[in-house]
């Protein structure tokens, strides 16, 4: 199976992404949400998979974001679903971090 | 010999999932009367018009998970009667399947319009899948719908068929939408919110009677007015399925009365989810919440009485409602109080409005606030009242004001 080549988007500084708060960003026409959790940065698709929610207006917490719609949750790191009513686990993105400025890698 | 649970749906499922977390060991069997596995409501009127695959992901859980929990499923199964003296249930197929424990999740069936409107095949309830599917099916752009109820289902049925591109009018016999969930001004917020995407919403007016044959084609308001119609859906409200509860001499009063460990009259027999009149231990009163969290949660205080383990079910009320650009969600009693306050801009679609009754925070209703009414959540949990100034001001954050 081939992989799909990633390019890598410069989305923000890392010292901006809050840990108690995701980042919103926008690449290509895809909403992601920029998270920090014990200091390391990780990304989201930002559209819930159970609803038309925004991840990033969420609650973070223990590695956790939980939707604001429902209150269901992913765990960050694994974009796993582990709370209901989300089921279906949310697409996760690998991050890079380049002296301070954030990169998130997409498909071509 | 087990437990039983008659009711396959959210609170079913979650009893038998949550008696295996309890360490329960015994035999468990589910018996639902739909061919379906366990799945959750909210979705049906919303994301079915949308999305094919919203209602296979509505599913709760994959079979696989059933079977390595070592839960029997019975489903497109009737049960007909419960035996209480002799701890057996009676399937419609002639079976009979014996109980330690009987667990009745049996939830609530969509309140009719009336038996002279059963012959309209364009009539719609929303309760199942197979509603959500057909309902999905008849409306389409220019489909003249009317909504006959201005409750949480009429009018996330209502917003999501304008999405669709249907002509849509709402008929509320209150003077005002959702008035058993949010305040009067609230109502009005959400009725101009539907009126400007193009819903027509009329208020203080009821049915006075419905033309047509086979297929309803014409609806006549007590104003006298009518409104042509393709495709009628009735959301008034819900019954509680007791009766088998009832035939079996349980205590019911709009649902199976049950005490704060969500035990029936029967020691052997319990009750959870939209089907329980349960006992508030903080107010001594009885309520029945027809809400998907209690549908969950209560399944599992269930599960932790049946296991040994009881714990006092004490919720509080929390619900949502996805209707266009808003999710709506109300915590606690979100009906009025003596005074509230208000955080946030309602023009910009982004706020919520706490009730307080003398000193005490009795509920909020907010718009597209989800992270702060977590917090407000976890406040009422814990019967915290903030001061209402702080609750406004927007510098200072809900969650500091929730004590560690």
């Amino acid at each position: 199976m081939h992989e799909p080549e990633l390019v890598y988007h410069a989305v923000a500084k890392a010292e901006h992404i809050d840990p108690e708060e995701p980042m919103k960003v926008e690449v290509r026409g895809t909403a992601i949400a920029l998270y920090k959790v014990d200091g390391r940065c990780y990304a989201t698709d930002d559209q819930c998979t159970h609803g038309l929610a925004s991840l990033s207006l969420g609650y973070v917490c223990d590695g956790l974001v939980e939707c604001p719609f429902h209150g269901g949750a992913f765990e960050i790191a694994t974009g796993k679903a582990v709370k209901a009513p989300c089921t279906i686990d949310i697409r996760t993105h690998p991050v890079r971090v380049d002296d301070g400025t954030v990169f998130v890698g997409l498909p071509e | 010999m087990g437990t039983v649970i008659v009711g396959a749906g959210q609170a079913g499922a979650w009893v038998a999932k949550s008696l295996r977390d309890c360490g329960y060991v015994d035999p468990v069997t589910l018996v639902g009367d739909e061919p379906h596995l366990p799945y959750e409501r909210p979705p049906l009127s919303k994301a079915v018009f949308q999305d094919k695959g919203a209602l296979e992901a509505a599913r709760i859980w994959p079979p696989e998970d059933y079977a390595s929990w070592n839960v029997e499923l019975r489903l497109a199964s009737s049960v007909d009667s419960i035996e209480p003296a002799e701890r057996q249930v009676r399937l419609a197929d002639g079976a009979r399947l014996s109980y330690t424990h009987l667990v009745l999740a049996t939830g609530a069936r969509a309140r009719r319009l009336g038996v002279k409107t059963d012959r309209f095949a364009n009539l719609h309830y929303l309760r199942t899948r197979e509603d959500s599917e057909r309902l999905a099916a008849a409306v389409q752009p220019h489909t003249r719908v009317v909504v006959i109820g201005g409750g949480l289902i009429g009018l996330e049925v209502a917003a999501a068929a304008r999405g669709r591109g249907a002509t849509v009018t709402v008929v509320e016999s209150a003077d005002r939408l959702l008035g058993r969930v949010i305040d009067r001004e609230f109502g009005e917020y959400i009725a101009a919110r539907h009126r400007a995407s193009g819903v027509a919403i009329r208020c203080a007016s009821t049915i006075e009677c419905i033309v047509g044959q086979e297929r309803a084609t014409e609806v006549v308001l007590s104003d006298g007015s009518t409104l042509g119609c393709d495709v009628l859906v009735a959301g008034i409200g819900a019954l509680p399925n007791h009766e088998l509860a009832q035939a079996a001499g349980l205590a019911v009063r709009d649902g199976i009365l049950v005490d704060e460990f969500t035990r029936t009259s029967d020691p052997a027999i319990y009750a959870a989810g939209d089907v329980a009149r349960f006992r508030d231990p903080h107010t001594g009163t009885y309520r029945r919440l027809e809400l998907w969290e209690n549908a969950q949660n209560q399944a599992i205080a269930c599960a932790h009485a049946i296991a040994g383990r009881p714990r006092a079910y004490a919720p509080v009320a929390w619900g949502w409602s996805d209707q266009f650009d808003l999710n709506l969600q109300f915590v606690g009693d979100a009906t009025g109080g003596d005074h509230e306050v208000r955080r946030g801009q309602v023009g910009a679609h982004r706020f919520i409005r706490f009730f307080f009754r003398g000193e005490r925070l009795a509920g909020a209703a907010g718009v597209n606030a989800g992270r702060e009414i977590r917090a407000v959540r976890r406040m009422l949990e814990r019967r915290v009242s903030p001061d209402p100034q702080r609750l406004a001001d927007l510098s200072v954050r809900l969650e500091s004001l929730i004590p560690a």
